[in-house]
């Protein structure tokens, strides 16, 4: 991607929009778990999947404008999407896997950290997110993740209060984010 | 010391060596389309000059423009042109010979 087209992709994604669906969907995580249902964390973020073109065109297009990218370019957020969309599930099955078998693991360490696992892996999602939008934001919600991850398996919090935490603090973060847009930015502004 | 003959300058196209302009079809040339708000935003430029330089590209038949509602809400749309690309890429081949042809 040429340093123009970079510009134009990361302005794309400045709005929050992005920030608030992903903190809403590790708050869900968090909250299914917390409610003993670990593996509906799988499946839950995906109900938030057929909202995001149609708040994106109802709240966003009308104050960002509408931008359509070059077929390659589209191919590329495609390839993207599904990329982070397939690491979240293996992340989330994987965490979910380890946690359940967490007391037959050898090292005793890790153990004591292994409920703080689903959020630093969640973590790496979000790292990848930052480089494929070209967004510093995510690579605070990663801080963000590690953080809670660590402090609340070392406090002995369950993953589902880890997760739950680290998604209201990153809705904070989010929704005061989309505020800012979109008082910056009135809707129907005529040309 | 060095000297250029006239003769070996290319011809620069005045339409796009001004800087709002060459800005803007620089943007639409990474882009599919586009709409006059999200060019607003991205160009940092005011509405009435981002106005005139979109109609002086589309005049010159650089910029496709069409004129659209979005419920009571007018909406214009671009896009660059065949032509729009190739007087931007004789454009950049043009401006490095000059830029290269210059003493350091």
């Amino acid at each position: 991607m040429n340093l123009l087209e970079r510009k134009v992709f990361q302005h794309y994604w400045d709005d929050g929009l992005l920030d608030l669906f992903a903190a809403i969907g590790i708050l869900m995580i968090g909250i299914s778990w917390l409610r003993d249902f670990p593996v509906g964390a799988v499946f839950v973020p995906a109900l938030l999947v057929p909202f995001w073109k149609p708040v994106r065109r109802k709240v966003i297009e009308p104050r960002l404008g509408l931008v359509e990218f070059t077929e390659a370019r589209e191919h590329r957020n495609q390839r993207m999407l599904k990329v982070i969309m397939y690491f979240g599930i293996a992340v989330l099955i994987l965490a979910i896997e380890l946690y359940f078998v967490r007391d037959s693991l050898p090292m005793e360490p890790t153990v004591a950290l292994i409920a703080g696992l689903p959020a630093m892996l969640l973590a790496v999602l979000a790292i990848i997110t930052a480089g494929l939008i070209g967004s510093s934001r995510f690579f605070v919600y990663a801080l963000i993740l590690v953080t809670i991850g660590v402090g609340g398996a070392l406090l002995d919090w369950v993953p589902g209060k880890i997760l739950a935490v680290a998604g209201g603090i990153m809705l904070a973060i989010a929704g005061g984010l989309l505020m800012q847009f979109m008082r910056e930015n009135p809707p129907g502004e005529s040309e | 010391m060095n000297s250029i003959a006239s003769t070996d300058i290319p011809e620069i196209d005045y339409l796009l060596h001004e800087p709002a302009r060459l800005r803007l079809l620089a943007f639409l040339s990474v882009v599919k389309r586009t709409d006059f708000t999200f060019l607003l935003k991205l160009s940092g430029l005011s509405r009435g000059n981002l106005s005139v330089q979109m109609s002086k590209l589309g005049d010159a038949k650089m910029v496709r423009i069409d004129k659209t509602f979005e419920g009571n809400r007018p909406r214009t749309i671009y896009q660059l042109t065949a032509r729009g690309t190739n007087a931007l890429r004789a454009y950049k081949k043009n401006m490095k010979t000059i830029l290269a042809a210059l003493p350091d």
